[in-house]
């Protein structure tokens, strides 16, 4: 069994850090140094501070006088042995070199200025009179250096300098020597720097004889010698050059015995501040990087606890490694003992990301990612997190990133995701925006989009698209599974996950899907601790697996909550309508018993398709856009000026997703930062409408009909004023229509997608019944848009039901009889029990006649929601719901908590029908406009690589695509398409356009006579030519 | 004697006074002690003498003096008696007059007062606003729709409506960084009277603010961080608080703070 903690006292360090640890002792003991020094300082800089300016200070050591003026000595004048000169002798007559030493110093004659600094003053002790006394005489004067010449300073005369044999008779100069510390002529030192004189000359102040202090430290300074420095308050030891001394090898006596050791050594000795230092940095490790609250001090003493970093940091003597010795024992933890078996399902969304895990015990609980603090309890928002992430500082990020295998010391002062990040977006000035990331799953999926990220300290990152990025390259969704790892695997809760699960969009190719799967995987590894990743056996367990679908997973969640549970040949027929913020996607399955002993049931997924744009961000995109296209002539002149000099003053927007251009769009449209920033206040204030319809704030604006705002102009400047109407003259806003509207499409969609999925599926598989032989289908609702009243609304309007009915609906969850009972039931006509049912909307669009039975719809409501949980409680009757609300699934959590049921070891076996079972099918209708219609030329259930006739080649052509269900009528408008013009160089009537599709987003044309020379190729030999549609 | 001679004459008396100095001074005890202590011993006596005279000269001028002084302060007492009783006379006339005075401005600070807890806080406000620069003034008319009056912008400051784009508003300008401290004052006390003007306009307050203590931990859920803020740390100080539905709690809009 492995060891799961064990105390440490030496950890290994890298070279570079043992250098930063050495460097930090050296440097604290210098420091030790440098304060001893300023003791001593402080006394003899305090003393000297209180002794008159410009004093004479007599060194009793030496017998001199230390003159402040000239930065240097003179001897004692009442013991000095005197010489001197008559001023008006012809020329100066040096007296003896001994008669010039004093004190030990080897004097000189004082300059012009210096005699006059030292002699002027007529209060010293030397001056009698306008004389100067030297041992009992009075003399005139002094001897100095004038220019090139000796001349006498005359004191009685004035401070006159004479020139010797220029001088009067009578008059005499003093021979009197000085030794100057800082050269000729010197401005004043400070106090500091005296005192270092005199010990550099061994000099001691009269004041020293009576005063201990000042002597001891005086000679305590002696030792330092040229290491202390002085600067215009006092004495310093030069530490820098301490510093540099010691790394080169020089012992130096006053430092500790210890100081050379350190550098030499392997196992260092660190103080206590280091030691703490550390210990901080370990208990915060999880706080720096992820914001999550600091571990406590028992992580690391509690023998029953530890961190898992220091497990493989020990070291141990005698090897080549570098230790830091931290005295005292820190508990460790192994990270394999904490590897749980439970398992993580991650659905990552367009919004949104939810994580939800199995533990041992069965017990499935959410997690919530991105908002760190534990001790404000559950919250229900916190386990959606949004898909955001944020760059503060990527080039410091990276670098910590790429510096460890595992947990590596990365800052949530770098990069910053989840919720942090998405109320940050939402706080943060339009500037800003760049550096925020949100569409990060659209980007995965999108083919040749590039992307540029800027982050906050201005650095611009220039990425290809998903597919295309190197090894070298930065990836953020491995950046964003890093996180989500460091929040789902850390000490607060103890638990280390190797298995995952996960779900991708089912209109991703797989090799998308497979390349987001290594993403992914990368940086849910580096989460993991050093030393579980060195275990090599542990990680074999470590696997981030496919399992379903994002609504194939919702619907097992469904299943489960409403308690279906056919039996033996029954069979349930469902589909999921799965309305996000930023995409609506349909699947289409059957549910019923499994007759594999491993599994309790089967759900075979027959179908999927979608609306790409339709979700709630979107709506309310659509909803400011037509808001502020109505306004458009406000919008143009916001101040009403009539000077026609509105320039730079308009109010810009944004395109919406699924928004009709219209005339003059020009000047309004834009894509810049106010454009963007204006949608988003609009938004925010239409966000009633569309979340809360029944809520005071949006009756309001709707009764009110105008909406006041702040919004920005062209040039930037803010109108706090812009009030925007929704009714301008007669034309009208009409908020819940267009959201109505727009919702309806996907219902129609919706619809047209079942068909196709039933007629597909049921010719090729016998598995699906015909869509006219099944009884019933349920109807899932999922997403949190799911949650508007217009989509129950909209289903019960296209059903033809109407409340009652549709109440109805709730109370009878009854499954499907098995096809065989089906078929036994039938009349000699065919038809089960005829219903005079009353012709509705899905009628037309699955294409059953008046008199033809169709199925019954049965809609339930999103998981999660009062409605639902009311059919479940009907369902469930006696039988009470124990879980905690937050853990049961709810129409955004439904996917991951289904993803858990239908991995391997689940209790659902999920099966896909697809035409070509290892690819994803192709996404597209092909066609040609014909009398304004779309006509239809290849299906999407079309196999690829197979090629289809389209037009003859007789000149350049024009190819409509479109992933809308509703092509394949054959009666769309030709508008639900995009197109693709083709220029053919040499048109050729007797040849034909062939087209195939070559990838799911991919098709290819050839010019042919026939399908003979498609194959064979042409006398030409072209190869073919690739369309990527988008 | 010509007086260019007489004056060589005198320096050379003066050079060879000098000299003599010089010589004096260096030829040692020049001077008898005992003549310089007889001297002294005589200037004593002299001068102990000549004290006493004075002394006795003192004492009578002194007498002198206190009899005339006598005199003087009695004639000056008595006018001065005088005067002070007229004084007080006029004194309390004075007081009279003052108290009448002091009632009437009683009366006018009670008036002062209901005017000041009546329609201080507004004119504070419109003074505020007034001595706003010209952007700030026209961003703020443009959200309560008008100020060109004082009416104008009680109108637009009580609605509760205009609250959260007036936040919005200052809590921009605060976070952007570039608003002098009078400015930004004024605009927080601006927001500060409007906040109270729609709580006093309901029986029960509708919001309350969200202030923050420094070094409190930062909370995602009732602050927001000023631009250049880390995304770690404490609250060092608090830029602009927030406020809540007083009832629910439920944030409107979260403090802007400043982290370190």
């Amino acid at each position: 069994m492995n060891q799961t903690t064990k105390t440490v006292t030496k950890i290994k360090v890298s070279s570079e850090k043992m250098n930063e640890y050495k460097e930090a002792k050296i440097d604290s003991l210098i420091a030790d140094v440098a304060q001893q020094v300023s003791r001593y300082a402080t006394v003899l800089i305090e003393w000297a501070n209180r002794l008159p300016k410009n004093s004479l200070i007599y060194m009793y050591s030496k017998d001199v006088y230390y003159f402040p003026e000239i930065v240097g000595v003179m001897p004692n004048l009442e013991n000095f042995n005197k010489t001197c000169q008559c001023c008006d002798n012809s020329s100066f007559n040096a007296p003896p070199v001994e008669k010039m030493k004093f004190g030990g110093f080897e004097g000189d004659f004082p300059t012009a200025d210096e005699a006059k600094k030292c002699f002027a003053d007529s209060g010293r002790y030397f001056r009698n009179d306008n004389f100067i006394r030297v041992n009992g005489t009075n003399h005139d004067g002094v001897t100095c250096k004038y220019r090139n010449d000796f001349a006498c300073y005359n004191v009685y005369r004035g401070g006159i300098i004479q020139k010797y044999g220029n001088g009067n008779g009578g008059d005499y100069g003093w021979n009197i020597p000085i030794y100057r510390f800082n050269g000729k002529d010197s401005s004043p030192v400070s106090l500091g720097q005296s005192i270092l004189f005199w010990r550099q000359y061994d000099l001691y102040p009269e004041q020293f004889e009576k005063d201990k202090n000042l002597t001891s430290a005086y000679d305590a300074l002696k030792k330092y010698g040229d290491y202390l420095i002085a600067n215009e308050q006092t004495i310093l030891l030069d530490t820098s050059r301490v510093k540099a001394d010691i790394y080169s090898g020089k012992e130096l006596s006053w430092m500790p015995k210890e100081t050379q050791e350190i550098l030499k050594t392997n196992v260092l000795n660190v103080n206590k501040e280091l030691t703490d230092k550390f210990r901080e940095k370990l208990l915060r490790c999880d706080k720096q990087a992820i914001a999550l609250d600091p571990y406590d001090e028992k992580f690391l003493t509690d023998p029953n606890r530890g961190h898992w970093d220091l497990w493989d940091l020990e070291g141990a003597e005698g090897e080549d490694n570098l230790l830091i010795d931290l005295g005292e024992g820190l508990t460790a933890r192994n990270p394999v003992a904490d590897v749980s078996d439970g398992i993580v399902a991650i659905d990552f969304g367009t919004k949104s990301t939810v994580v939800v895990y199995e533990t041992n015990e069965l017990q499935v609980l959410p997690l919530q990612v991105g908002s760190g603090t534990y001790s404000k309890g559950l919250q229900a928002k916190n386990y959606e997190n949004p898909t955001v992430l944020q760059f503060i500082d990527l080039d410091s990020f990276l670098a910590h990133y790429t510096a460890k295998e595992g947990r590596p010391d990365t800052s949530w002062d770098e990069v910053t995701v989840s919720h942090n990040a998405f109320q940050n977006l939402k706080d943060s000035s339009s500037e800003r925006h760049n550096t925020f990331f949100e569409g990060l799953k659209q980007w995965c999926g999108t083919s040749g989009q590039r992307l540029k990220l800027q982050d906050a300290k201005g650095k611009i990152w220039e990425l290809p698209a998903f597919m295309e990025l190197s090894e070298q390259d930065m990836d953020p969704l491995e950046i964003y599974a890093y996180y989500l790892g460091r929040y789902i695997n850390h000490m607060l809760q103890g638990k280390i996950f190797l298995h995952y699960v996960m779900s991708f969009p089912v209109t991703y190719e797989h090799r998308i899907r497979e390349h987001m799967g290594n993403s992914i995987r990368k940086g849910l590894k580096k989460s993991f601790p050093t030393a579980l990743l060195a275990d090599e056996e542990v990680m074999k367990k470590f696997c981030v697996l496919e399992v379903a679908s994002e609504p194939a997973a919702y619907a097992i969640s469904a299943l489960q909550e409403y308690n279906f549970a056919p039996e033996g040949v029954e069979q349930i027929y469902y589909a999921v309508f799965d309305f996000g913020g930023g995409t609506t996607d349909f699947d289409f399955g059957m549910f019923k018993e499994s007759d594999d002993d491993r599994y309790d049931y089967v759900l075979t997924h027959f179908g999927e398709n979608g609306d790409r744009t339709l979700g709630g961000e979107n709506l309310l995109q659509l909803l400011a856009f037509e808001v502020f296209r109505a306004n458009k002539d406000y919008l143009l002149n916001p101040d009403g000026n009539t000077d026609g000099n509105a320039v730079g003053s308009q109010i810009p927007f944004a395109l919406a997703t699924d928004a009709k251009l219209f005339a003059g769009y020009e000047s309004l449209l834009k894509n810049s930062r106010e454009a963007q920033q204006n949608m988003r206040n609009l938004m925010e204030k239409l966000r009633p409408v569309w979340e809360e319809p029944e809520s005071k704030e949006a009756k309001e604006i709707i009764s009110a009909g105008q909406i006041q705002l702040t919004l920005y102009r062209e040039n930037g400047e803010k109108k706090t004023d812009a009030n925007l109407k929704l009714k301008i003259n007669q034309t009208v806003v009409d908020l819940q229509a267009i959201l109505k509207n727009r919702i309806e499409q996907g219902v129609r969609r919706f619809f047209t997608s079942l068909a196709e999925a039933f007629d597909k599926s049921a010719r090729s598989d016998s598995r699906i019944a015909a869509l006219s032989d099944v009884k019933k289908i349920f109807v899932f609702l999922a997403g949190n848009s799911s949650r508007s009243t217009l989509v129950k609304e909209l289903f019960d309007e296209y059903l033809g039901k109407n409340n009652s009915q549709s109440d109805n609906d709730t109370a009878e969850i009854e499954t499907q009889p098995s096809q065989t009972e089906n078929v036994n039931n039938k009349d000699s006509s065919g038809a089960e029990k005829k219903k005079a049912e009353e012709p509705c909307e899905a009628r037309k669009l699955l294409r059953f006649g008046n008199n033809q039975s169709m199925p019954e719809f049965i809609v339930l409501p999103p998981l999660g929601t009062k409605e639902a949980n009311e059919i479940r409680k009907a369902k469930m009757g006696d039988i009470e719901d124990t879980r905690e609300l937050m853990m049961r699934p709810t129409g955004k959590t439904g996917v991951a908590y289904g993803l858990l049921k239908c991995r391997d070891g689940g209790e659902i076996k999920v099966e896909t029908i697809t035409p070509d079972g290892e690819r994803v099918p192709f996404q597209y209708y092909i066609g040609r406009r014909k009398k304004g219609k779309f006509k239809l030329v290849i299906d999407r259930n079309a196999k690829l690589k197979t090629w289809y006739k389209f037009i003859d080649a007789g000149g350049s052509f024009d190819i409509l695509y479109t992933d809308r269900p509703e092509a394949a009528a054959g009666d769309a408008p030709m508008t639900i398409a995009k197109q693709k013009h083709i220029n053919v160089e040499n048109p050729d009537k007797t040849a034909f356009v062939y087209i195939r599709p070559a990838e799911s987003r991919v098709i290819e044309y050839m010019i042919a006579h026939d399908e003979a020379e498609l194959a064979t190729g042409n006398e030409n030999k072209c190869d073919p030519k690739r369309i990527e549609l988008e | 004697m010509g007086i260019d001679e007489q004056i060589d004459e005198y320096f050379n008396k003066e050079e060879k006074l000098h000299r003599l100095r010089e010589k004096l001074f260096n030829l040692v005890g020049y001077r008898p002690k005992s003549d310089v202590e007889n001297e002294i011993s005589n200037l004593c006596q002299k001068h102990e003498q000549r004290v006493a005279e004075i002394n006795r000269q003192h004492e009578n001028e002194l007498q002198k003096l206190r009899e005339w002084h006598q005199t003087n302060l009695q004639q000056t007492k008595d006018q001065y008696e005088a005067q002070i009783n007229q004084k007080e006379n006029e004194l309390a006339e004075f007081r009279a007059a003052v108290n009448e005075k002091l009632e009437a401005a009683e009366r006018d600070r009670a008036e002062l007062n209901r005017w000041q807890s009546d329609y201080g806080d507004f004119e504070k406000a419109y003074a505020n606003f007034s001595a706003l620069s010209q952007k700030h003034k026209d961003a703020v008319a443009g959200i309560f729709g008008g100020s060109d009056t004082p009416i104008d912008f009680f109108c637009g400051g009580v609605q509760k409506g205009h609250l959260e784009q007036l936040w919005d508003y200052i809590s921009d300008e605060l976070n952007a960084g570039d608003i002098n401290e009078q400015e930004a004052t004024k605009l927080s006390q601006l927001f500060d009277f409007s906040f109270n003007a729609v709580n006093r306009s309901q029986r029960e307050p509708l919001f309350r603010r969200l202030n923050v203590n420094e070094q409190s931990a930062f909370d995602l859920d009732t602050m927001t961080r000023t631009s250049d803020s880390p995304q770690l740390g404490q609250v060092k100080r608090l830029v602009f608080a927030g406020f809540a539905h007083e009832v629910t709690g439920s944030v409107i809009k979260r403090s802007l703070v400043i982290l370190e």
